[in-house]
Parts: structure tokens; C-alpha cells; sequence
């Protein structure tokens, strides 16, 4: 099979808008007909399985844990990047994506990273607006401290429970998404033990046992 | 099918991963068509407490956000065993600093381990194993004043000392490396979907973002950023493209994974060797340790592959699984994680022996720049290794997807 990472074209600052604005849409009253099954329930799973029930699609929302706000992101400590440059110390989107790809020594791909320094920012106006407490400055703004790596302080934070936050409020999302048919179905404990692939396109991915 | 499943440090035994962190999700997956790529590349965190003993059964991080106040230190001369606090400035190696004056303290993690480890090499290292150097915070205290600091990283210094029973307002923290993150991880595309179409894979469970080494505080990062803002996006965009008929449990599909789950657990359970499933992993933890974690060389990974592949065969002949299939049996459920552990193991040695340059956390001895820093080679190795499965006790597939880089210049990496 090739590797086709399938890139957008076009300049780098502009890939993910180009992929946002040409990508095909469901329908309203088709995403209901789809039903989406995430594995774990960390940050990744977690935040997903609010936004695609938020959308309206059915979600199938698994756990190996007792309750899914144990998955591990709640041991994360330190804390989350973004471009925002409250400080005043000259960050950007760009210095964000070069450092990261610095930082990964030459071996990531340029578009991806670009486009997770680009989402960045979003990230903590979303946490904020679910009620994420970001540590703040005496005048209220929200703090930033340094990590490794870069010259700039742009890591926002929670004490040493920056996981753990958000993965409060993400859990709450992902099960208080509007109510109704909009709620995830939840399946705590379900250590899996395999996949099938099933149905078209050939391949497609279905069952899990 | 949204794949979260996590990383994969937990073929190490003892890391900063839940006890429950396990491949099996994606491992299953890879086993199904699904590419694994750059497994080599693991995350080994520069401050963690270090190991106590033989009996423990995982670690603990200290965020690296401590290295924005502590100074990392180790005595000046070899064997040093007086009290820190009774060693004089000018018997100290505040070595990041000196080595690392533009980023001093704040390297990036690969860096930050790669010079604790030699410091413990040189037989510098402190505490009762003399597998750790000091994060001392006296001069912060100093400058800010205990409030501030207790402001910034309290909980930290609490669970520090209900672990250590030191005190780190008063004594510097005791820190050493330790297995934290998985950088490699299921291939994706730009969509994030895997070489299994329609199966998505995001947060530490894909390969994408961080090349061979992740900065610090760009997991949680990523995770959201997958989860909240590009799925939504490309996940409709595949939806929308592809028609999908309805699939039930009636399918074949079905049938044969459940079957093949079924001979798994009876063939699990019908070995009743003598030895416990965690005997097998602190084994393979080890040999991953020893031999595919911070340094790495070509015979030693030889090497390595051999003696993975020679502990898998006793886990089949000699394991012990107590109890049933059907109740819950946790160590049932833990023999097929190590199971799936045990042919990760030997993955990881492949891609690492097979990546001859060394780049971020990926240190191969033999490729190495006058001053120990990691020599990349970009003109062979600028690509992600993505391994394709082929069939149980066969090599794996190499697939490789080049990286161009139209933005940013390739350097040698310097942190001075």
C-alpha cells in the first residue's frame, strides 16, 4: 500500500483552512443515521466523543476504567502550549510550529505541526469556556510559565494538575452533550479484546469484540 | 472507529503511564492492517522520582514546569556523598547550565536525559543507588521567597514528600529519567485516519506530531486539538465520501474475531506453567530498559531481539494464569496485554536497529557529534518508518513515507 499522508496543497498557513472550506459535510439529519465508536477516553477520546454527540452523530464511548475521568490524562502536570503571547515575549504561531518541529529533531511532518500550533489557541478559549481554571495573574489574565525547549513562556497551566482539569471538564461534556439522543452512550470498564474490519469501503473498519 | 487508546511506555514495567496503560487496542489494530509507525521513539522524562527498589511497580513525574525554577545539579567529584545542602557552590556542576547556556535548565527532555545519564555514568550521580542528580530549589526560594514558589508547584512538593519523605522546601529533589511518553504510534494521515480506512487514531496513540521527541506540555496539546478541532472536520469529510452500508454483529467479521479472541483466552489459560504474568514483564521491562531505552547500539539491539523473541516463547510455554474465562479474571486480562507487550518489544528493537542515525530521543552510540549531541542523518533517514504486520513470528513490513521540509531549514539541533 502507498503512504499517501494526503497533505493539502496549497502554502502551509493556509492547508487546514483549504481543507476546512473544500471538505464534504453530513447532512444534519444524516449524522444521526452514523454511529461512531471511540476507544478511550482521555483528552483525545474524551473531546472527541463531545463534539461529534454535539454534532449529532450516535457515539459509542468505551473505557478501561472504573469511570472515564480515570483515563490517564488526569496524571498530566504541567501543562498545555499556546501561541496566545500573553506575555508580550514575541510568540507566534510560527515560533510554536518551529519549535515543535525542532524540538522533534527533523522527524514530524511540517503540516501537521503547522496546524497544531494554528488550533492552539483555540484549545484554551474552549477550556476556559467550559470552565477550565487556568491559573491567572494578580490582574486576572491568564498566567503562562516556560518549558523545555523554547524561549518564549507560552505553557498555560493548573498548578501541577493540568490534566486533570480539563479532564473534568471534558468528562462533563462528553456526558452532558444536550441530553437526549445527543448523549454519548457510555461503556465504562470494557476492556476490549479485538477488532474486526467489516463492510464497505473494502476494509472498513466496524466490530469491536 | 475513533482509536484513543493512549501510548504504549508500559513495555518498560516501571513508567509514569498508569498501571492499566496498555498497546492491546492498537496493537490489535496493526495486527489487522493498521501501520505502526516510528516505535522506537519513546519518551524518556528528565524528572521523575527515581527508583526505590526492586518491589515498585510504577513511577512518578515531577513536571518538567520544576525546571522553569529548579536548578539541576550533581557534585562536582565522583562520589561525593555529603548532604547536598553541606556542599559548597563551588563543588557543584549546575552541568545543563554550563553545557546548555541559552536554554540552561530548560533543554528539551531527549537533551535533559541524555546529560543526566552521563553525569550518573561518570559515577556523579546521588542518593542511595546513585541513579539521581538534584533539582535544587534554594535559590528560587531565595529570590521569590517560599510563597511564590508554593504558589507555583505546592501539590508538586507535597507529593514529592509523601513519597520521599524528604522535604524539597529544605533539601533539593532527588530526579532521574524515567519512560513517559510514546511518541510512535498507529500511522496517520493528514485526516488522522489509519491505513485501515475508517479507522481514526488521535491523541498518543498516533505517530503525528512530534517527530522524535515532544516538548513539554504539547501532549495535552495535541490530544485536544485532535479530539475538539480536526476530527470534527475530516471525519464528515470521510463520512460523507464513502458510502457505508449498515454492519451488526452477524458479520464475519464479527464471527472471527470473536473466535480468535476465544482460542486466545483458552490457549492463555490451558498453559499453566509456573511463572506469573508480572514475573514476564518486569523481565521484558528490563531487557527494553537495558537495551532499547535512553542509549542504544547495533549489537546490543541485535542482541536484544533474540532474547525478546526467546521470553516470548517461555511466556506461551511457562505462564501461569490463575482462575477462568468467564468471571473476572484480571490476570487473564493482563496476560493478553503482555502478550501484546511482548511482540511490541521486539518492533521497537527493529525500527531503533534499523534507524541507523541517532535524532531526538533515539540515541544510537555509533552516531554521535564530537560533543555527544545526537547526529542526524537526514539524507537516508528523513522519513517515518511505518512497519506493516505479515504474520505472527515474521519479519514486519517496512513502509516509508518521506518528510520534506519547504519551511524550515534542517540543522543540527542546538540548545547552547
Amino acid at each position: 500500500m502507498s503512504l499517501d499522508p494526503r497533505i493539502p496543497d496549497g502554502p502551509l498557513n493556509d492547508k487546514w483552512n483549504t481543507f476546512k472550506d473544500h471538505c464534504k459535510l453530513v447532512n444534519p439529519s444524516n449524522k444521526r443515521k452514523h454511529t461512531v465508536i471511540i476507544v478511550g477516553t482521555g483528552l483525545a477520546g474524551a473531546s472527541a466523543a463531545a463534539t461529534l454527540a454535539e454534532l449529532g452523530y450516535h457515539v459509542k464511548s468505551f473505557c478501561i476504567q472504573d469511570s472515564p475521568r480515570r483515563a490517564h490524562s488526569i496524571a498530566a502536570q504541567g501543562g498545555i502550549n499556546a501561541t496566545k503571547n500573553y506575555p508580550n515575549d514575541g510568540d507566534s504561531i510560527w515560533r510554536l510550529f518551529y519549535d515543535t518541529i525542532k524540538g522533534g529533531d527533523y522527524r514530524a511532518r511540517e503540516a501537521n505541526v503547522y496546524r497544531l500550533a494554528q488550533i492552539s489557541n483555540h484549545i484554551i478559549d474552549h477550556c476556559v469556556a467550559q470552565g477550565v481554571p487556568f491559573a491567572r495573574d494578580y490582574g486576572g489574565l491568564l498566567a503562562n510559565r516556560s518549558f523545555g525547549g523554547a524561549q518564549v513562556s507560552r505553557t498555560f497551566y493548573a498548578k501541577g494538575q493540568t490534566g486533570q482539569q480539563p479532564e473534568g471538564t471534558v468528562y462533563a461534556a462528553r456526558n452532558a452533550r444536550s441530553g437526549g439522543h445527543r448523549r454519548p452512550r457510555a461503556g465504562n470498564y470494557h476492556p476490549q479484546a479485538d477488532y474486526g474490519t467489516a463492510g464497505a469501503p473494502p476494509g472498513g473498519c466496524g466490530a469491536a469484540v | 472507529m475513533l482509536l484513543c487508546s493512549g501510548g504504549y511506555g508500559n513495555v518498560f514495567y516501571l513508567s509514569t503511564n498508569g498501571r492499566n496503560s496498555n498497546v492491546t487496542a492498537a496493537w490489535r489494530c496493526y495486527k489487522r492492517g493498521a501501520y505502526f509507525a516510528n516505535p522506537c521513539y519513546t519518551q524518556i522524562h528528565p524528572t521523575c522520582i527515581p527508583v526505590s527498589g526492586d518491589y515498585q511497580s510504577k513511577l512518578t513525574l515531577m513536571s518538567e514546569s520544576l525546571r522553569n525554577d529548579g536548578r539541576v545539579w550533581v557534585p562536582l567529584k565522583p562520589g561525593d556523598t555529603r548532604p547536598p545542602n553541606q556542599i559548597p557552590d563551588e563543588e557543584r556542576d549546575y552541568y545543563l547550565e554550563k553545557r546548555y547556556p541559552t536554554f540552561g535548565n530548560l533543554v528539551p527532555r531527549d537533551v535533559a536525559s541524555r546529560n543526566a545519564k552521563h553525569m550518573t555514568d561518570e559515577g556523579r550521580g546521588v542518593g542511595a543507588t546513585g541513579l539521581a542528580v538534584y533539582l535544587d530549589f534554594r535559590d528560587a526560594i531565595e529570590r521569590d521567597g517560599r510563597d511564590e514558589i508554593a504558589a507555583r508547584y505546592d501539590n508538586l512538593f507535597q507529593m514529592y514528600q509523601r513519597i520521599t519523605d524528604e522535604n524539597p522546601y529544605e533539601v533539593p529533589m532527588r530526579i532521574y529519567p524515567a519512560v513517559h511518553y510514546t511518541m510512535g504510534g498507529l500511522w496517520v494521515d493528514y485526516h488522522l485516519m489509519s491505513t485501515v480506512p475508517g479507522l481514526f487514531v488521535l491523541g498518543e496513540a498516533n505517530f503525528s506530531d512530534h517527530g522524535a521527541n515532544r516538548l513539554g506540555a504539547s501532549a495535552l496539546m495535541q490530544g485536544l486539538a485532535d479530539g475538539y478541532f480536526v476530527i470534527p472536520y475530516t471525519l464528515g469529510d470521510y463520512l460523507a465520501r464513502n458510502p457505508l452500508p449498515p454492519v451488526n454483529t452477524s458479520d464475519d467479521a464479527f464471527a472471527e474475531a470473536e473466535a480468535s479472541v476465544e482460542s486466545k483466552t483458552q490457549k492463555l489459560l490451558s498453559i499453566q506453567g509456573d511463572k506469573t504474568v508480572m514475573q514476564f514483564h518486569r523481565q521484558l521491562g528490563q531487557l527494553m530498559w537495558d537495551h532499547v531505552g535512553m542509549s542504544r547500539d547495533r549489537n546490543s539491539l541485535k542482541n536484544v531481539i533474540d532474547q525478546i523473541q526467546s521470553l516470548r516463547q517461555e511466556f506461551w510455554q511457562n505462564l501461569r494464569v490463575p482462575s477462568a474465562a468467564h468471571t473476572l479474571n484480571q490476570t487473564l486480562e493482563y496476560a493478553g496485554r503482555l502478550a501484546d507487550f511482548l511482540e511490541l518489544g521486539e518492533l521497537m528493537a527493529r525500527d531503533a536497529l534499523t534507524r541507523d542515525e541517532s535524532c531526538g530521543c533515539h540515541f544510537r552510540e555509533e552516531y554521535q557529534t564530537s560533543d555527544g549531541e545526537a547526529q542526524r542523518n537526514d539524507e537516508d533517514y528523513a522519513y517515518v518508518a511505518a512497519w506493516g504486520y505479515t504474520g505472527d513470528e515474521q519479519a514486519p513490513e517496512l513502509h516509508q513515507e518521506t518528510l520534506t521540509f519547504d519551511h524550515v531549514e534542517l540543522t543540527q539541533r542546538s540548545y547552547k
